[in-house]
């Protein structure tokens, strides 16, 4: 299946080390959820990556760049 | 012919609530461009209530101007759609399909006067509203390439909805500069990396593509601190890279 650029996100928060994958529910075929890993970086690794995929049971990309959430009411 | 049905943000909330909660196949793939984006940037600059870019109550004529005739993407082709959500396929009196989702018919549009649809895809934004049944996400274009195809839309076809979007953007966009200038100044320690990069690259991108947005005087009103020291907006850039550098 063909996978969009835009199908997770990757959050780094330099003070606590710690990344968040997000993988949002609007992507049907992907179970939704997070990962998280203590490691300091702002980037997955090629293990992380391998180790994200294999648990999603898919291939997954990381979007290009933090995208914000805009809310409205 | 029946006249042309016009409609509302919360009409084409339903709408997008709608597409949501039945087809995130393809609300994951596609990007909210044209009058329901800029429906959109005006309901978020509305909700942000800052003093200094009020959105203004309109006489009911000039709002009607506002009204979107549709929901349009871009990032799908229409016969994709088609298949991704064949509930939505109606058709019209001479047989032609089309998708109406919430009485709203959805448009496409691959390519703009200046909107490229994979860089669209790549910087846009995730727009999200609650509703009874929870959290709808989709995807809408920058405003800052929203504010670039109005410019060159008044330009090339300059019809009155046109003029009032584009006026509405540049607000938008410029509340969004002086808000993300006025979080970096504050300190990044409350902002991940990528969203420092995300703010700086919007203010560095604004001083090459929309040099007019960056000279607006409230810009330099809300950065008067820095503009009594001696600086100048550029040299608060300047700043703000070394801050994030």
């Amino acid at each position: 299946m063909k996978v969009t650029p835009a199908v997770a996100s990757l959050r780094f928060r330099p003070m606590s080390g710690r990344k968040t994958v997000s993988i949002p529910d609007r992507h049907s075929a992907h179970p939704p959820g997070k990962a998280e890993w203590k490691t300091a970086g702002n980037r997955l690794t090629a293990k992380e990556l391998a180790e994200l995929t294999r648990d999603a049971g898919r291939e997954v990309r990381l979007r290009p760049s933090w995208r914000p959430s805009l809310r409205v009411p | 012919m029946s006249p042309e049905r016009k409609h509302d943000w919360p009409t084409l909330k339903r709408s997008l609530a709608r597409l949501h909660h039945e087809a995130r196949s393809f609300l994951g793939r596609a990007v909210l461009i044209g009058g329901g984006a800029c429906l959109f940037y005006r309901a978020r600059l509305a909700a942000a209530n800052d003093p200094d870019f009020r959105v203004a109550p309109l006489a009911p004529e000039t709002e009607q101007l506002w009204l979107s005739k549709d929901l349009d993407f871009t990032g799908v082709f229409a016969g994709d759609a088609m298949e991704l959500v064949p509930q939505f396929i109606v058709r019209d009196a001479a047989g032609r399909e089309f998708l109406e989702v919430e009485g709203v018919r959805i448009g496409f549009a691959q390519v703009g006067l200046v909107l490229d649809p994979e860089r669209a895809l790549e910087t846009a934004r995730t727009g999200e509203f609650e509703t009874e049944s929870g959290l709808v996400e989709f995807l809408v274009v920058d405003p800052v390439t929203l504010y670039l195809e109005k410019q060159a839309l008044v330009r090339r076809r300059g019809q009155p909805g046109d003029s009032l979007h584009l006026a509405l953007l540049h607000d938008y966009v410029t509340w969004e500069v002086t808000h993300a200038a006025e979080r970096l100044l504050a300190g990044r320690e409350s902002l991940s990396v990528g969203e420092s990069r995300h703010w700086l690259a919007l203010l560095t991108d604004g001083a090459h593509r929309t040099p007019e947005i960056i000279r607006d005087p409230r810009i330099r009103r809300r950065l008067g601190s820095v503009e009594k020291d001696g600086g100048t907006i550029e040299a608060t850039l300047g700043k703000l890279l070394e801050l994030v550098a």
